[in-house]
């Protein structure tokens, strides 16, 4: 097996892992009450403040929010889609370097995510543990010796643990390879599925990988599983990626190049075409083609991303007005990193 | 089972003919031998149990189990219990897949102990525990990693690796004794 290379960024966007909880002494979620739900969030605002991380988190009351603003957290990966049904209970509160969530009033009281850019599977889930141990602090947990700690879903109890890695595969793709790798760590319980999946496309070529620790298995369990399936992906799209740079360099530098085109050109630019553009130039970044990183590329594609540009404008915007502002937000965004980094 | 080999003894039935077969009965583990003519065994195994039709109707149930075993949710049946603290009853767990508080753990801890072998094929949690020491996960996965490679060392006869990595072992289990003890 191949020493991990951390943080593998030319392939591996993002890493969350995610711990669910409860309060003991509270009905879950679909019975509970206004003020249980506020209750829950007072809760955890003091066992932070208690671990003395107080400054570090701001609070996001998802009723203080319009639904774009919402969604633009979802589209940062900071709350989950399914936060966004709970308007009125959900609360997250965000560590500053967004590498911490604790989500309040998810189908579970408490959603601790510990994320990191690139593969960082073992140090995510080590941020996890420790929002995971102020909380614990509180003696207040749903958690017994049988089951484990208790969730909402009974299919979820005992470690409560998801990890996922979200995995930028344009070669794999484009050669026909995610079925065949589906299905063989299916067989693993381990999954690889579309990030979002649209009209039979898949937006900016994002998968991702998910393993979860069900009772009977240990964390460090589905951890290491997903490190393996992570590892041997990884590696799989650097060597398609490598091999097809071998055959035939000119047609990718022919897409980087007129991807960087259009976003100096574009005047009306959707959702799609922007990830499908940031795509390519991310497998340019990966292969040494542009002076830019791919986590920057990573934070257009969040930045870009609909709920974002309706965040720019006080009023509602149609279709139309939102692929402009797009289209003029990505040119600036995209000269100024490649200003930062020193151009093509 | 029946064996047939033939003999020029009497039959043991009727004692007038020869015994042409020989035959063994095995009933409750008990082995029983009987020498008989063919009017005798012919009486014999009208009496006797049918074993073709034993072999079908086994192979049948094996069937119907394996079938039944597939489907696991549908012929089993669902508990009339419900949860004291918030009065969530198990049918309703079954149909939306959600309990309604901790305390119905306990109410339907049979239930769900049945549920979740079935489901997970486990029962008992065996990861990280709530109140407990919390010692890094980065840390143990570490540690399972270098003792699956002291292993692998091992078996190729490494030796020397093998030393190199018991080392770090150790080290590393010191390591997280004193991130227990802070």
């Amino acid at each position: 097996m191949n020493e991990w290379e951390a943080p593998a960024s030319d392939v591996a966007v993002l890493t969350r892992v995610t711990l669910a909880r409860n309060f003991a002494d509270v009905p879950f979620e679909s019975v509970m009450s206004d003020d249980e739900a506020a209750h829950n969030i007072a809760r955890v605002a003091s066992a932070i403040e208690a671990a003395g991380r107080k400054e570090a988190f701001s609070l996001a009351r998802l009723a203080d929010m319009t639904e774009s603003e919402q969604g633009r957290l979802a589209d940062h990966y900071l709350i989950s889609r399914g936060l966004m049904k709970r308007p009125s209970h959900g609360a997250a509160f965000l560590s500053k370097g967004s590498t911490m969530s604790v989500m309040v009033n998810d189908e579970d009281h408490v959603r601790i995510f510990g994320m990191l850019p690139g593969a960082q599977i073992e140090r995510a889930a080590d941020l996890a543990c420790q929002a995971d141990g102020w909380l614990d602090a509180t003696g207040a947990y749903a958690y017994d010796s049988q089951f484990g700690f208790l969730t909402a879903d009974p299919a979820d109890a005992g470690p409560a643990l998801k990890a996922e890695v979200i995995l930028h595969l344009p070669t794999m793709r484009a050669a026909g390879q995610i079925p065949r790798i589906h299905q063989q760590l299916a067989k693993q319980g381990i999954s690889l599925r579309p990030l979002r999946e649209e009209k039979g496309d898949v937006p900016g070529n994002l998968y991702q990988l998910l393993s979860a620790a069900h009772i009977g298995c240990t964390e460090e369990d589905a951890l290491g599983a997903l490190n393996e399936a992570a590892e041997m992906i990884i590696g799989c799209e650097r060597g398609v990626r490598r091999k097809i740079h071998e055959q035939d360099a000119l047609i990718i530098e022919d897409r980087v190049s007129r991807s960087v085109a259009l976003i100096h050109a574009a005047k009306l630019m959707c959702e799609r075409e922007m990830m499908q553009r940031l795509s390519e130039l991310r497998t340019g970044a990966a292969l040494g083609m542009l002076r830019m990183g791919c986590e920057a590329i990573d934070r257009l594609m969040c930045d870009m991303q609909n709920a974002s540009i309706e965040c720019r404008s006080m009023e509602k915007m149609t279709e139309r007005q939102r692929d402009a502002l797009r289209a003029d937000a990505l040119r600036e965004a995209f000269d100024q990193v490649l200003d930062e980094a020193g151009a093509i | 089972m029946w064996s047939g080999v033939k003999s020029m003894i009497m039959c043991d039935e009727c004692g007038k003919h020869p015994a042409n077969i020989h035959l063994t009965t095995i009933v409750d583990g008990e082995k029983r031998d009987f020498n008989l003519c063919s009017e005798c065994l012919a009486r014999k195994k009208e009496l006797s149990v049918d074993f073709g039709a034993i072999a079908s109707r086994l192979s049948q149930m094996i069937r119907q189990k394996q079938e039944k075993a597939a489907e696991p949710e549908n012929d089993m049946p669902i508990p009339d219990i419900s949860c004291a603290q918030c009065g969530t009853t198990y049918a309703a767990f079954r149909a939306s897949g959600h309990v309604g508080c901790a305390q119905c753990y306990e109410a339907f801890r049979q239930p769900l102990t049945e549920w979740m072998q079935r489901t997970h094929g486990a029962s008992r949690h065996i990861g990280r525990e709530s109140g407990g020491v919390a010692c890094s996960v980065s840390l143990r996965m570490q540690l399972d990693k270098l003792k699956r490679m002291q292993k692998k060392a091992i078996a190729n006869e490494e030796y020397e690796q093998a030393a190199l990595l018991r080392d770090q072992i150790h080290a590393l289990a010191a390591e997280m004794e004193a991130t227990r003890d802070e």
